[in-house]
């Protein structure tokens, strides 16, 4: 239904109706249904829900003698029954919006991992659009386009997908930011996130024995072992995540970047997603205090900027960009990172 | 006694009617039978005019929710003439039942009881549908996740809860997300009815802010935030808009049924996306190579990024971690209209890969990495 506009009569309806079409087939079950649980499934509350079975209810003031239904409504505590109801004994079909979003799910990268073959997925969507939505349900998958949600072509993503629903360990083969060679590590998969594009396994490392974010683009092969692995009771992926970004760390590295006036408008539209404040300088320039797991990430970080952007401390990191820039015309493998592993990252 | 009848008893009285008869029922007597619609046809009522563009807009609204009321013709005129009626069954409205295959074996659902009509789903059929659904529904700022809710939801209604599995995956909302929720909702509207739209649109480049006209052809969700491409009616072209860049975005309010434009058939909103900085703006294509050393390029392989050209540097003995031979490195090529931002990309892997040719894009990379490298200690 349309939301355009200001929320007034019409956008209440649309809500009430899309409530009452839920509970009523809901109630109609044998026992009738939990006022909460409904409410838990239609992120409302068993208040608000009262008060659409009292508009409900409250249409018999106008209907004339011999009216269709003879809707009756029964709240015992937190349960509700509903009989005998027949336009309302089962939910409605989907609607045009529904099935463009079915179409746009089957698409995507969950979809992908549960039914690989996608000319299954077509057929399966053809199916549900001949029998399950309203007819003639125009296709409008086009105008609408999730790129961050499109399957991986390498197929990495959805089988850690189906390795973390199934609670199967895995080895990864692994480029760590730095390293020389690819990582073999063996891990817990335990759950995927997402943020500005990247996608990130959350994982226990059984080789660290701790806690490990993994970029998917730095994967590079995932083999599945045998077994199963029990998911921590405490686990939360909120600990794994800070605002806007994936991250998670034991220790961290201040690490102070000068952006050029030249750039300075561009880094204050990124301020907000990095959750950082930036300092104006006198010049126009706009100085950052990052705080980063690996300090490698802040080589990377400021190399993007080219020639507008430079490490104002430690020292150290300075030196590791001028390094890895002497490395750019070496025949020789890069040499190892000068800091120690730090605990954080992979 | 209550005298108003609200929108929502309207609603509910019509799917009521309608789904008890099981014959089309003429406008008239479907209008003096239904409460709400019987008092505008009272004297002193709203009057027939009024009521009847008041049933056709409930007609369509409740379309919209899955609820279609057909016009269809009489199987024997009305004594008022009239030879058409409205319908609604609800065979035509009812969701069919949804039964996992394994049912049949024993296996889960609400009731072990077969039914005639149902339909029949595998249950990794089910799980990527239900799963999908979730995790469309989750993705930051989708402006039809209220549609996708409600599709999980009707799809989930005739399963066993433990079926139902939440996906592992976390989303993470950006704060321009966030912050142009309410531009994405009246741009979601705008794509789905093709309803003109404008808003001031801040130009990065030029660091103006100039007013646009658009005609919305779609949005794309990419690298976190959300995209609009559409017909810019002043440029007479078509634009790819950041939403975290406009201001005070409206749509076209007036003849809401009609669709303002068509979209040509050929547009692919695939096709209008970038992948990376490089790849925007009109300005020629040059082909430019990039050498990637291991194991940068196991990464580039692996993500796809440029296009192999065949050649292979020179075996390295002795790369630490590993055993025996190791790729050394590989050759890429790019098609890029923005050098600069190409240059900063391929520098932001130093050590591990540098631009080989043409000359003057390696002469341009040898510049920046000069400039880049004296603003650091022990410069090159």
């Amino acid at each position: 239904m349309s939301a355009m506009g200001p929320k007034g009569e019409r956008n209440r309806a649309d809500e009430r109706l899309e409530r009452l079409l839920y509970l009523l087939p809901a109630a109609q079950r044998p026992g009738g249904a939990s006022l909460q649980e409904v409410a838990g499934v239609l992120e409302s509350s068993a208040t608000e829900l009262l008060q659409d079975l009292d508009e409900l209810a409250r249409r018999a003031f106008h209907h004339p003698g011999g009216w269709v239904d003879d809707l009756q409504v029964f709240v015992t505590g937190d349960r509700v029954q509903v009989g005998p109801a027949r336009a309302f004994g089962r939910p409605h079909r989907l609607s045009s919006r529904e099935t463009l979003c079915l179409a746009l799910a089957l698409r995507g990268t969950f979809a992908a991992a549960r039914l690989p073959d996608e000319g299954e997925r077509e057929v399966l969507l053809a199916r549900v659009e001949a029998h399950l939505a309203v007819a003639g349900t125009p296709d409008g998958t086009a105008g609408f386009r999730l790129t961050d949600l499109d399957p991986d072509p390498s197929g990495i993503r959805e089988r850690l997908l189906a390795a973390c629903s199934a609670r199967r360990p895995c080895r990864l083969a692994y480029l760590k930011s730095g390293s020389a060679g690819l990582e073999d590590r063996p891990v817990q998969p335990w759950h995927l996130a997402h943020a500005r594009g990247h996608w990130y396994l959350i994982a226990w490392c059984r080789l660290r024995e701790d806690p490990r974010l993994f970029r998917l683009d730095r994967i590079l092969e995932v083999v599945e072992e045998e077994g199963s692995f029990r998911l921590p009771d405490d686990f939360d992926p909120a600990q794994f995540t800070r605002g806007a970004q994936v991250y998670w760390t034991r220790s961290e590295v201040e690490v102070r970047i000068r952006y050029a006036p030249r750039i300075a408008r561009w880094i204050q539209e990124q301020l907000p997603a990095w959750g950082l404040h930036g300092e104006e300088t006198e010049d126009g320039a706009l100085e950052v205090a990052h705080r980063v797991s690996d300090p490698l990430w802040a080589v990377s970080h400021v190399l993007t900027y080219g020639r507008d952007a430079r490490i104002l401390h430690p020292p150290e990191v300075s030196e590791m960009v001028s390094a890895a820039l002497e490395g750019v015309w070496d025949a020789a493998p890069p040499a190892p990172s000068r800091l120690p592993d730090s605990p954080g990252g992979a | 006694m209550p005298d108003r009848i609200s929108k929502v008893q309207r609603w509910l009285d019509l799917i009521s009617f309608l789904a008890a008869r099981h014959q089309p029922v003429p406008a008239e007597a479907l209008w003096r039978s239904v409460p709400a619609y019987a008092r505008a046809l009272r004297p002193g009522g709203r009057g027939k005019e009024t009521l009847r563009r008041m049933f056709e807009r409930d007609k369509d609204e409740l379309r919209d929710f899955g609820v279609p009321i057909e016009l269809v013709p009489l199987p024997v005129p009305a004594a008022s003439g009239a030879t058409h009626g409205y319908r609604m069954t609800t065979r035509d409205f009812h969701l069919p039942y949804l039964r996992l295959m394994r049912e049949a074996e024993g296996g889960i659902g609400r009731s072990g009881l077969s039914r005639p009509g149902a339909f029949e789903v595998r249950s990794e059929e089910a799980a990527a549908v239900l799963g999908g659904l979730h995790t469309l529904a989750r993705a930051p700022g989708f402006p039809l996740a209220p549609a996708a809710f409600s599709a999980f939801r009707k799809l989930s209604f005739d399963l066993d809860p433990a079926f139902v599995e939440e996906p592992p995956i976390t989303q993470l909302k950006d704060p321009e997300v966030v912050r142009t929720a309410e531009a994405l909702a009246v741009l979601g509207q705008a794509v789905l009815r093709r309803k003109s739209v404008s808003f001031d649109y801040l130009s990065m480049d030029r660091g103006e802010v100039s007013t646009r006209q658009v005609h919305p052809w779609g949005l794309a969700f990419q690298r976190g935030r959300w995209y609009l491409a559409g017909w810019d009616r002043d440029r007479a072209d078509v634009r790819v808009f950041r939403l975290g860049r406009m201001d005070r975005v409206t749509a076209h309010r007036s003849s809401p049924g009609t669709p303002d434009f068509e979209i040509p058939s050929d547009f692919d909103l695939r096709r209008r996306l970038r992948r990376w900085a490089w790849e925007l703006g009109e300005d020629a294509e040059v082909a430019i190579r990039v050498r990637f050393r291991y194991p940068r390029s196991a990464w580039a392989e692996r993500n796809e990024v440029g296009v192999a050209v065949g050649e292979t540097g020179a075996i390295e003995a002795g790369a630490e971690g590993s055993a025996g031979a190791t790729p050394a490195s590989t050759l890429r090529e790019f098609r890029v209209r923005r050098l600069e931002p190409f240059l900063r990309w391929v520098v932001s892997m130093a050590p591990n890969a540098r631009v080989e040719s043409p000359a003057e894009a390696r002469e341009a990379f040898a510049e920046l990495v000069r400039d880049a490298a004296a603003l650091h200690p022990g410069g090159a």
